[in-house]
């Protein structure tokens, strides 16, 4: 019985683990949704002493941000490039960024991206596959 | 949103500490002071990071940075005065990453207790 409990205990701590990100009601999606658009970027306000929307913001960048939605179809992303500094990255619903570019890995004053689910990858004919921009 | 490497390190006390020595190599960097919950830290002067890019250096090429709650001069990140505080280290577009290893590929600048306030 001891075991059993242990086991079920092991799997409840896990369960809940997992669980959490999922179940915290104000990660970064959640706060960023009220002041964002769907497939369309929204610049945020820099962080200040009195108020930041996501903690632990870089105040030497501009962020904007841009919720993408592929379920109507794939989206082409533009970006132009500042003097600077400039990057874009992806992430998931759950925060896990999984790709990142920036302005001199691209090379180029734009940052162009196609954004799309394997789906729809594998609608594409031959002769319209995405190729890296040139020039 | 950038990609950076963040070293982070937890202070505690309104003592005076100072920042020497060179960084990793990176084309861009900035060094923020947050409080424990990663807000900035209200202070007079309205200052909460320094970049790479306006950083006075010292005439041996080096750099130091001082966190205290009281003015100093030179590259002054003032603490307002609260107890615990956190400084990030952010580097861009940097070849440091965490499977970098060895310890001469990322110099880290030292952090010296300088005096209590």
């Amino acid at each position: 019985m001891d075991f059993r409990g242990t086991l079920l205990g092991g799997v409840v701590h896990l369960g809940a683990v997992l669980m959490l990100p999922r179940t915290a009601t104000q990660d970064a999606y959640a706060r960023l949704e009220p002041i964002t658009k769907v497939n369309g970027f929204v610049a945020l306000p820099l962080p200040t002493s009195d108020r930041t929307i996501l903690p632990f913001m870089d105040p030497a960048f501009a962020v904007a941000v841009c919720r993408y939605d592929l379920s109507a179809g794939s989206i082409k992303l533009t970006a132009p490039v500042s003097q600077a500094y400039t990057s874009v990255t992806f992430y998931t619903r759950r925060d896990v960024a999984y790709y990142a570019i920036n302005d001199r890995a691209a090379g180029r004053r734009v940052i162009e991206l196609d954004l799309m689910t394997a789906e729809q990858r594998g609608e594409l004919q031959e002769d319209e596959e995405v190729r890296p921009p040139t020039g | 949103m950038p990609a950076p490497t963040i070293p982070a390190s937890r202070w505690k006390g309104a003592a005076t500490w100072s920042w020497t020595g060179i960084t990793p190599p990176a084309r861009f960097w900035t060094v923020t002071l947050y409080d424990p919950d990663g807000r900035l830290v209200p202070n007079g002067i309205g200052r909460h990071a320094f970049t790479s890019q306006e950083l006075v250096r010292r005439s041996d090429g080096r750099l130091e940075i001082v966190v205290s709650p009281r003015a100093r001069p030179g590259n002054w990140l003032p603490t307002g005065g609260i107890e615990r505080y956190q400084l990030v280290l952010r580097l861009y577009d940097t070849p440091v990453g965490v499977a970098t290893r060895a310890g001469r590929e990322r110099p880290m600048p030292a952090i010296i207790r300088k005096a209590c306030p």
